[in-house]
């Protein structure tokens, strides 16, 4: 068997994705980067500016990393969200904020956060593509933390 | 409670607690969490998830 992982059908169905992720949350610096590095030009959708895209690395580092399981996906299809038990912080939770360190949607986007009615797509990073193209990254789903340029900056 | 328990008695338990009390209680599932060893929003999730289990009691039928 033969895995093609970066045919012009793939790359085409990636940016595809990546430009319903910008459509859904453009006020996060990940996303747009995403969206960059996958070579999407322009967005087609209306721009929602959600909070929250379900990525769930919140959910997985509470539970993977500090296995204090105080948060989860809870509901289905359009309902589905992350929340605590009964949607109250537990005793449990010890405020470690790495839920939060960890959330793309904290960190906007480098012009500077959007307001509903100018959300679009950033760019800016796409000077910087080739350079970014030359480094190797480990896969998103393999360990926390990598695989998306979404560093803090003091 | 049946006499073995676990993790994978979860479905079942809830299924007996809505059939006990008609609706699913927030003590309910902490009791459920503590005995089955499952994290409670792991119940919590379940408990949300299928449409045969209620999480508020039902008002009587006048």
């Amino acid at each position: 068997m033969v895995v093609l992982s970066n045919t012009e059908k793939v790359r085409r169905l990636r940016r595809n994705i990546a430009e319903l992720l910008v459509a859904e949350a453009p006020n996060s610096r990940a996303i747009q980067d995403i969206a960059v590095r996958c070579g999407v030009r322009n967005v087609r959708y209306p721009f929602r500016n959600k909070t929250c895209v379900l990525c769930g690395r919140c959910v997985r580092v509470c539970g993977e990393t500090w296995a204090a399981k105080a948060l989860g996906f809870v509901g289905r299809g359009k309902e589905r969200r992350v929340d605590f038990p009964f949607g109250v912080r537990p005793s449990f939770c010890k405020q470690c904020n790495t839920c939060i360190d960890l959330c793309p949607m904290t960190i906007t986007p480098c012009p500077g956060p959007m307001k509903r009615g100018e959300e679009r797509l950033c760019g800016q990073c796409e000077s910087q593509l080739t350079m970014v193209e030359n480094i190797p990254d480990t896969c998103v789903s393999c360990e926390l933390g990598k695989g998306f340029q979404c560093a803090r900056r003091a | 409670m049946p006499t073995e328990r676990g993790p994978h008695q979860l479905i079942e338990v809830l299924q007996d607690v809505q059939e006990r009390r008609g609706y699913i209680s927030e003590d309910a599932m902490c009791t459920v969490s503590e005995t089955l060893a499952v994290p409670l929003i792991e119940v919590y999730r379940v408990a949300n998830f299928y449409k045969a289990f209620t999480l508020a009691p039902r008002a009587p039928r006048t």
